[in-house]
């Protein structure tokens, strides 16, 4: 158990309501101690890392240690403990922040999903009617979601991969370390396993994406993009490349005026304005899921980002126009060269393809 | 059509740029900033507070690998078992109709019309009703058209019929119609929220007006496209002869099919006039024109109708229940001897000038609704990779059996209409003017020299070399050294 300062935010008496709350079955053997030491670590995860300007986490030790192999995985969630060091010492502004006031504190607390956050700690205690409990109820949506994720074989190869750890098989100091230590209850438990899964998922497939970089990984879209350190290195590549296919010379040029005028205008927009296009230009997300990301109705999202285009579109060509000063025709012909570039990476695709 | 292309390049653009946006990001070393998948979680189940999700909304927004793993819980959160497939439909009209056309109805009609389509195939084992029918284009050549009535419900704040009518009028219905004479639609309607969406959306909703002649009487059909819930749906009714045959249309959830003035008290509480049926496309390629294409349509529902807009017209404005302009209606319909030249109005045009070049558009138009309605998806030999033609140009995949779709850019303008797929990685499309594509390793598409500059309607394939086409008048060519060479098959 990673040593949170015990007893800093939450008191004995919170935690047995709180336990109560969670209506936990007695053969679960839930201490109110035991439960409040999740809580303390709780909110300590969240006040302390809200202090730092950014969200300082372990992913990284988690893509790392994921490489490294499955045994040392258990550590991936980043040990609360250890992910605070890091916050501690963020910018001096974060220390105002260090203690949050009780009401702050008490709303935190409730928001929590407390049943899962019971269920959790008694997994993690290796409780056996928990741990029976939580198979019952969360394997068939587990293999479901390893499914969704990533394709029936693999799904349940990822979803099994999740097991050992959360049962705990490695020790640490004499201690069995459960994933669901991690767990810190401000979510559901199901999403949060979908969280770790995606995680999981996703940095198999980058891992994949770098060891075989010639591979069609690097002709497809993003593989170019994230292998390029900059992006005028991504972009003078792709255009020296559909340059090839084109005699014209002032191809690159407005492609290029085009691209960083582009760019620019991305920048200006709203963040979650940019998210939603890049969850649906990028990731290829259908409306009803990017709704289901940034709480909207889909109908909504569409409406969004149908403005967003526009904006960004009115913002390109003014600028085109009026900083690159160029004509109407020769605006036409941006769009123009915009239009051939796809076929052309295309058929460069093709040909290392075929 | 240049704004529309130009939406194409900004949205290549787009993609190029969001992707490298975030690549410079990812590159350069980030990572250590993104959050765990507790936080992940809390923002998935909007948990995080105001402050906290404005934050991660900005790294999210630059950091692909984060949005990944977003978008991977997106995939195993949204898709429920039981609604799997009904997403996908959606998803894919979703990306059909594009953010240019993403009114707030289009995702509604494109749910109408994928819980149509379902129901029709769906129901077609299975409904004697359908039996009928389908044996009917054999025996009996004659048929009604059934004009649908979509009466407003007073309750209802459905736009008026003229109103429907007109969105109707804007959209491909009448072209389609006019070019074509063989289908049918049957008739549209409209529907509610939007107003922009008779005029942008290239209506796509479909009702099927099925008449079958049975001896003196008429036995009529309805297949329903509504909520299967519904007792209404699927009603088979012995009618006699002069009644017009009712139709159905797809409902959403409330269902819907209404039978016109048969006397059927189905349609009852204003549940068709809501939602009716769209802004009437026409499905189902004349017979002559795309013969293949047309089969899956023929299955189900055997005799289409084109509803004319003009005749459309004069039942909308009829009361619901009035009999008799129905059944006038469909005397009318009935003169027309072939039940390809069923409509009366758009007898004239058919399918002589349906072949011609100004019909085309409108025949493509048709052919793609139905192909994009009926043979949406292209099979593998495994099960889980799957194909899905979404549009002009645009073709989705899905590797896990359909849950989730990732569109891929072809490197063509033209409709693809159809397309084969002899292996997981193999895959050939077809389409409008000469348009042949195939894929020897399941991402990239090369073009292939045709044999004819024609609309291709039909593919059938075997390996990455060997492939027979089929234009829409009906020729086919065939291939063994993959387009190289072609020869006409007889």
């Amino acid at each position: 158990m990673p040593s949170s300062p015990a007893g800093q935010f939450v008191s004995i008496e919170v935690a047995r309501g709180l336990l109560q709350k969670a209506a936990a079955p007695a053969e679960w053997n839930l201490t109110a101690e035991r439960f409040r030491l999740v809580l303390e670590r709780s909110v300590a995860h969240r006040f302390n890392r809200a202090a730092s300007s950014a969200p300082s986490s372990t992913s990284r030790d988690l893509a790392a240690t994921a490489n490294s192999g499955r045994s040392t995985g258990a550590s991936a969630g980043g040990s609360p403990g250890a992910s605070q060091q890091p916050s501690f010492e963020s910018p001096a502004s974060a220390r105002s922040h260090l203690l949050p006031d009780a009401l702050t504190i008490q709303a935190y607390l409730d928001s929590l999903n407390v049943a899962d956050l019971a269920l959790a700690c008694a997994c993690s205690e290796g409780n056996p009617a928990a741990w029976d409990f939580f198979m019952a109820r969360f394997r068939p949506e587990l293999y479901r979601a390893g499914r969704a994720i990533a394709g029936d074989a693999a799904g349940r190869e990822l979803a099994d991969s999740l097991y050992a750890e959360l049962y705990g098989l490695r020790e640490v100091e004499g201690r069995r370390k459960s994933l669901f230590d991690y767990f810190l209850g401000r979510s559901k438990l199901t999403t949060w396993l979908h969280a770790i899964l995606a995680q999981r998922h996703v940095d198999g497939i980058r891992r994949a994406r770098r060891t075989e970089p010639l591979e069609e990984g690097e002709a497809g879209e993003h593989a170019s993009a994230t292998q390029q350190g900059s992006l005028r290195n991504a972009s003078a590549t792709s255009f020296a490349n559909s340059a090839a296919s084109s005699p014209d010379p002032e191809r690159n040029r407005f492609l290029a005026i085009l691209q960083t005028v582009l760019t620019a205008a991305l920048e200006e927009l709203a963040p979650r304005d940019r998210l939603r296009l890049a969850y649906y230009y990028v990731e290829g997300l259908t409306l009803a899921e990017i709704g289901r990301l940034v709480g909207e109705h889909e109908a909504t999202v569409s409406r969004k980002l149908e403005r967003t285009r526009r904006e960004i579109r009115k913002r390109v060509e003014g600028a085109l126009r009026q900083e690159k000063k160029l004509s109407a025709a020769q605006l036409q012909l941006c769009y123009e060269y915009a239009r051939e570039e796809w076929p052309f990476d295309l058929t460069r695709a093709l040909s290392q393809g075929e | 059509m240049a704004a529309r292309e130009d939406d194409k390049a900004m949205a290549g653009l787009l993609r190029r740029s969001l992707a490298q946006d975030t690549g410079a990001v990812a590159g350069s070393g980030s990572g250590e900033n993104c959050p765990e998948p507790g936080i992940l979680a809390a923002y998935f189940d909007h948990a995080l507070d105001a402050e906290e999700t404005a934050r991660y909304d900005l790294h999210f927004s630059r950091c692909s690998v984060c949005r990944e793993q977003l978008a991977a819980m997106a995939r195993a959160g949204g898709v429920g078992d039981a609604d799997a497939a009904g997403k996908t439909t959606e998803g894919a009209w979703a990306w059909l109709t594009g953010p240019r056309w993403l009114m707030p109805a289009a995702a509604l009609l494109v749910a109408l019309l994928a819980i149509t389509g379902i129901a029709l195939r769906m129901r077609k084992p299975v409904a004697p009703a359908n039996e009928i029918a389908m044996a009917r284009p054999d025996a009996l050549p004659q048929g009604n058209s059934a004009p649908v009535t979509t009466p407003a419900p007073p309750t209802n704040s459905a736009p008026s019929p003229e109103s429907a009518l007109s969105s109707g009028a804007a959209s491909s219905a009448p072209r389609a119609s006019r070019a074509d004479a063989a289908s049918a639609p049957v008739a549209p309607s409209e529907s509610t929220p939007s107003r922009e969406l008779g005029a942008g959306l290239p209506s796509r909703t479909v009702s099927h007006a099925n008449t079958a002649t049975r001896g003196g009487e008429l036995s009529r059909v309805g297949v329903a496209g509504g909520s299967a819930g519904k007792p209404a749906a699927a009603t088979v009714m012995q009618l006699q002869a002069q009644k017009p045959a009712p139709q159905a249309s797809p409902g959403m959830a409330r269902g819907a099919m209404r039978v016109g003035s048969a006397g059927n008290a189905s349609g009852a509480s204003g549940d068709g006039g809501a939602l009716g049926s769209g802004s009437g496309a026409g499905l189902g390629p004349g017979a002559a024109n795309s013969a293949d294409q047309t089969v899956t349509v023929t299955e189900a529902a055997p005799q289409l109708d084109v509803a004319e807009p003009s005749k459309a017209l004069p039942s909308k404005k009829a009361e619901p229940d009035s009999y008799n302009s129905e059944a006038q209606l469909s005397v009318e319909a009935e003169t027309a001897p072939q039940p390809n030249a069923r409509n009366a109005r758009s007898s004239a045009p058919k399918s002589a000038t349906g072949r011609a070049g100004s019909a085309a558009m409108a025949k493509m138009q048709q052919a793609q609704v139905s192909s994009n309605l009926l043979n949406l998806q292209i099979q593998t030999p495994d099960a889980k990779i799957l194909w899905m033609i979404a549009g002009p140009a645009a073709i989705e995949k899905s590797e896990d059996g359909g849950a989730s779709w990732k569109t891929e850019s072809l490197d063509t303008r033209a409709a693809i209409l159809a397309g084969a797929a002899p292996s997981v990685k193999i895959c050939w499309l077809v389409g409008a003017s000469g348009t042949i594509l195939r894929t020897t390793n399941g991402a990239h598409w090369k073009t292939i020299r045709p044999p004819a500059e024609t609309d291709f309607v039909r593919v059938e394939a075997t390996d990455a070399l060997t492939a027979t086409v089929t234009a829409q008048d009906g020729r086919r060519f065939s291939t063994s050294d993959g387009g190289k060479s072609w020869s006409g098959v007889k």
